[in-house]
């Protein structure tokens, strides 16, 4: 190749580089927040010890209600962030086998009983959530990456 | 059920994300910024260039290996054409939906991108039919017959729902349409201007980036073949987004409804015209973008103040756009190779879908395979960008040998950056559309 081109390839890599370190945004400082609200400022409350101990909250929890093959209740888009815990929760008025593509999960629905699918998002992506016996599609399960 | 719920994917999950706008924002700055580099790089020769410098490199397999992918080829072909007819009906436990659609199409397309036509000697459809023919081929058809085909495959791709059974009897009418039109008009003459993987891979192949060929544009239908690889990708693409979807259901359907009553009454009547208009949009595509390829040549040729008929220029640029058009595809399903191309490797052992395990391999990569989505964005722009580069490269070196002196190349070349930066913008703005799951 002549050394020329080659000039022009460098030339050409460092303005594609310029431009994405200007364009790039700042990682966002998600936890700072947190640990300042956590610092109580005036007298702390006395927390009565016989309360039992509250299970940890999970990162983000989706609630669908389904009633004769449609959804009567839920979110239309499902957004999680890599590393969260995920839960899904259907409730049907038939019985059906809820389903989460590309992590492939399956758990069955008795009819008016809520089932349940909890897992770690360790996967970013979009992925379909349907109900597979009646083909309703719940929606997707948006995994933004890190 | 949701209006658009009954077309699934051809076959294959994507798992993609709508890459995100500051990332759609760079790969646009950067498109537009390197087109300037390749110009500097072009004003700023020592010398004009009257040939392109031959950098191909020509390979020639060796006889037994041709040999055995040619068998190869025609046992697949049986193969995907019995499964269909006698295995399962899952499409992800039935061997010929992703040997077809992802082992044949993608990757076969990604095959040539590199190396050059490679399907042209393993053609399955070539192999066995031969023959001279009884007609002589009408030339002024042109490769009109391959269009068509071409687009009643997308169209069979996209809305056909297509299972492994009506893949099987799809693929056995294109066998015997294939043994027929040899028959008719010979076997040259089929596999240039009508068998239409032939010309799309023969298309790719000239942009290959190894061994390239020199196979010229010549008539104005390949032209619109060239464009429908770019439209109907596009086209693929934006049928997905809110912004289409929406166009349907808040303004056509809105404006229907006297006619047709609204959507829960007529859902027949309103599902068949949602099913033509999506077909019309599919069909007239190509011609869209025709029209905007022409206006920028025109304008590229009064430009370069160039004597040369407008229909000799769009068919000696049309080849420079197939870059940009290999891009589209690449980042739109490069990584169902990745997610469902390797499951054909467990499908090999059970290719009928019956638990049987012929070679061991049944049991392998059974875990889900799935791309991270920010590595995807940042591949699918890059590679958006490469094909940029690429295509405005190319056209540079077309403009030289066409208008001889370097200064009306350039000038005619401002024009076509203008049409570049628009396919390609239009490629960006696509992948970072928010995506819709149904009505």
């Amino acid at each position: 190749m002549k050394p020329r081109a080659l000039w022009f390839i460098v030339l050409g890599l460092v303005v594609a580089a310029i431009l994405f370190a200007w364009l790039r945004p700042p990682p966002d400082r998600a936890p700072a927040p947190a640990v300042i609200s956590q610092t109580p400022t005036g007298p702390s409350v006395p927390i009565a010890p016989d309360v039992p101990v509250a299970p940890p909250p999970v990162a983000s929890s989706f609630d669908f209600v389904v009633r004769n093959g449609a959804r009567a209740a839920g979110p239309v888009a499902m957004q999680a962030k890599e590393g969260d815990d995920v839960e899904i929760k259907v409730t049907s008025d038939q019985p059906d086998e809820l389903h989460v593509h590309g992590y492939d999960l399956h758990t069955p629905l008795k009819a008016n009983e809520p089932g349940t699918l909890y897992f770690k998002a360790t996967h970013s992506g979009r992925f379909d959530v349907e109900l597979h016996r009646s083909g309703l599609t719940l929606g997707a399960l948006e995994i933004q990456p890190k | 059920m949701t209006l658009l719920g009954l077309f699934a994917h051809s076959f294959g999950r994507i798992y993609n994300l709508p890459v995100p706008f500051w990332l759609y924002v760079y790969g646009a700055a950067a498109a537009l910024a390197l087109s300037f580099v390749v110009v500097a790089y072009f004003v700023s020769a020592p010398v004009t260039p009257h040939a392109a410098s031959s950098h191909a490199i020509s390979f020639a397999a060796p006889r037994w290996l041709a040999l055995c992918a040619r068998a190869l080829s025609v046992c697949a072909l049986g193969l995907c054409i019995a499964t269909g007819l006698f295995g399962t009906s899952n499409p992800f436990a039935n061997f010929n939906m992703t040997c077809f659609w992802i082992v044949f199409v993608l990757g076969c397309t990604y095959l040539c991108a590199l190396f050059g036509d490679v399907y042209a000697p393993i053609n399955p459809w070539r192999i066995l039919s031969r023959g001279d023919g009884v007609v002589l081929y009408p030339e002024r058809l042109g490769y009109w017959p391959a269009l068509a085909l071409y687009v009643a495959f997308i169209w069979i791709e996209l809305f056909g729902g297509v299972r492994p059974f009506s893949l099987s009897v799809a693929l056995f009418a294109y066998t015997a349409l294939n043994a027929v039109g040899v028959g008719v008009i010979g076997a040259r003459d089929w596999f240039r201007y009508c068998e239409f993987f032939s010309v799309f891979f023969r298309l790719i192949g000239r942009v290959a980036l190894l061994n390239r060929s020199d196979f010229q544009i010549e008539r104005m239908s390949l032209v619109v073949f060239a464009l429908f690889m770019l439209s109907s990708t596009a086209f693929d693409g934006l049928r997905d987004t809110v912004p289409w979807v929406n166009l349907f259901s808040m303004h056509l359907a809105p404006a229907l409804t006297p006619l047709l009553g609204t959507m829960t009454q007529s859902y027949p009547a309103m599902h068949a015209f949602y099913v033509g208009w999506q077909t019309f949009a599919l069909v007239v595509s190509p011609f869209v973008y025709l029209g905007v390829y022409a206006i920028f040549i025109a304008a590229a040729k009064s430009a370069a103040r160039s004597d040369r008929s407008l229909r000799e220029l769009m068919l000696r640029f049309a080849f420079t756009l197939l870059p940009i058009a290999l891009a589209y595809n690449v980042t739109h399903y490069y990584t169902l190779l990745m997610t469902q191309g390797v499951k054909i490797v467990p499908l090999v052992s059970d290719p009928f879908g019956r638990g049987w395990n012929l070679f061991g391999t049944a049991d392998w990569l059974r875990a889900p395979i799935i791309p991270n989505a920010g590595i995807v964005w940042h591949v699918q722009v890059a590679l958006i960008v490469l094909g940029h580069i690429a295509s405005v490269y190319l056209a540079h070196v077309e403009a030289l040998r066409l208008f001889g002196d370097r200064r009306r190349a350039t000038l005619s070349q401002l024009p076509m950056l203008g049409l570049m930066i628009l396919f390609t913008t239009i490629g960006l703005w696509i992948l970072a559309q928010p995506i819709q799951g149904g009505i």
